[in-house]
Parts: C-alpha cells; sequence; structure tokens
C-alpha cells in the first residue's frame, strides 16, 4: 500500500536523519521482518516525499565513511506524519473492530 | 503555496538534470554496495554477493525513471525523447521531410505576407493626429451634383461633409 509506505518512511526519518539503505534496514528491523521494503518502492517514495517538502536531503559521510544521501523531516513532514499516524490509527482501529467482533 | 514549492522543486531538477542524474546513481549504487557488503560479511564470495544483490535490487533503471516521475521531471525525459524520436524519423524519410517543411514555411510565409499587408492598410491607423477628420480629395470629371467643373470634395465616412464655399 502506498500510503504505509509513505507513512513508514516519515516516521523511520524522524528519529533522525537517514539513508536510504538504513531507512530500508531499520524497517525490516523494527517489524521482525515482517515487511519487507524494496529499492524499486523506496527510492521513488523517498523522491516523491522530498519533492512534497515533507522530507529534505543533504550528502554526509556515512557509517563507513562514503558519502549517502541522508533524509531528514521537515516541518511540514512533521503535520504530515501527525495526520498520517492519525489516519492509520483511525484506519486499523476500525479494521480491528469490525474483524474482531463477535 | 505547496504546488509553487513542487514546481521549483521539478524546475531545479531540470535545470540541474546532469547533476540530479549522477546523485541518484550515486545514491542508487551506495544502497547496492552496501548490500553487496552485507552478503559478504554473511560470508559470500565477493562475485555470488554482487549477484545476489542485484536480484534482490532488481531494475534499476526503472527506479530512476519512477523517482524522475516522481519530481514531476518524467514528462521533460519523455518530450526529448520524443524530439529525438522525430529527428530520426525524419531523416530517415528526407522526401516527406522537405515536402512538410515546404509547406509549412510556404504556408507561413504566404500568411505573414498577407497579414502585414492587411495590417498596414487596414489595421495600423494613419500617421497624423485625428486621423478620423482625414478627407479625401478626388480631381475627376464632372458626375457629382456638387461638380463645379473644377472638382468637387467627398467625405470620408460619417458626418464629415465638406461644401464648396
Amino acid at each position: 500500500m502506498q500510503g504505509t509506505l509513505d507513512l513508514l518512511i516519515l516516521k523511520t526519518v524522524s528519529l533522525e536523519p537517514m539513508n536510504g539503505w538504513a531507512i530500508a534496514k531499520r524497517i525490516v528491523q523494527v517489524s521482525n521482518s515482517v515487511l519487507q521494503v524494496q529499492q524499486g518502492s523506496l527510492y521513488p517514495a523517498l523522491h516523491r516525499l522530498e519533492h512534497q517538502g515533507w522530507i529534505k536531503a543533504e550528502w554526509k559521510d556515512s557509517e563507513n565513511n562514503r558519502r549517502a544521501k541522508f533524509y531528514s523531516l521537515t516541518a511540514a513532514g512533521r503535520k504530515q506524519l501527525k495526520s498520517e499516524l492519525d489516519n492509520w490509527r483511525r484506519l486499523s482501529g476500525a479494521i480491528e473492530l469490525v474483524t474482531e467482533a463477535g | 503555496m505547496r504546488w509553487l514549492a513542487k514546481f521549483r522543486s521539478t524546475v531545479q531538477w531540470l535545470l540541474r538534470r546532469g547533476r540530479a542524474e549522477t546523485q541518484l546513481d550515486d545514491e542508487l549504487r551506495y544502497h547496492c554496495e552496501r548490500e553487496i557488503e552485507n552478503n559478504v560479511r554473511a560470508g559470500m564470495p565477493l562475485e555470488e554477493a554482487k549477484l545476489a544483490a542485484q536480484r534482490l535490487i532488481g531494475p534499476v533503471s526503472l527506479y530512476k525513471e519512477e523517482c524522475r516521475d516522481a519530481r514531476g521531471a518524467g514528462w521533460f525525459e519523455n518530450f526529448i525523447r520524443d524530439l529525438r524520436y522525430a529527428a530520426r524519423m525524419f531523416r530517415r524519410t528526407p522526401v516527406f521531410t522537405v515536402v512538410a517543411i515546404g509547406t509549412l514555411a510556404l504556408g507561413i510565409g504566404a500568411n505573414s505576407t498577407i497579414f502585414t499587408f492587411v495590417e498596414s492598410i487596414l489595421l495600423r491607423s494613419l500617421p497624423v493626429p485625428d486621423a478620423q477628420q482625414l478627407v479625401s480629395l478626388n480631381w475627376g470629371p464632372i458626375t457629382s451634383i456638387f461638380a463645379t467643373g473644377i472638382g468637387h470634395f467627398r467625405a470620408l465616412p460619417p458626418a464629415v461633409t465638406m461644401r464648396r464655399t
């Protein structure tokens, strides 16, 4: 689901500036490998989010001393993250209500 | 003003297209290298690690395309590609090209000539003050009731009438 990936990315880069590879790895790790982020959807999503002005990019040395593009959340991104989180909670809560209804 | 920011982002991407493309390459290559490193650390020989990373990552050029689209810059790339394609096609059919270009050239030329003519005669006002008060004088044979044998005056449109005194 496209919207969900946006949410995951926004949440992940809200913790600290991260490069694409680290974002993908972190999502896999934190979700106990349930969520796999393909490069093919990660990078277009990153560029789309940057284009929207929700994240901004900066070239910095990465942990292994190579230049990498680090993404961090902007003020507009923080607002967007909040509204997407609210949305997601409402949606997942509603699905739970329906599926758990006895 | 979000659309303005987006528009600026697209324009920036297009203006620094060469750099943007290099950075996109670098970004994706970095990912690939980290993936290979990971595989090597997990005990794979280098060649196998490369292949495994490629298999996992998939068609990079397609991703690049999608990143450009995400920037709203895809249409520009497509436009350039269409232009190139058109140029190639024209080169392959020179006779058609010459006829098409000739037709256009003649059409445009004739049109602009006629327009220039019409414009200078009908549309542009005369280069004098109070051009609407201008009168045309005709000297000719006696045809009018005002005729005197010397000539007659006739007013150009509307109410300005000149009389002999």
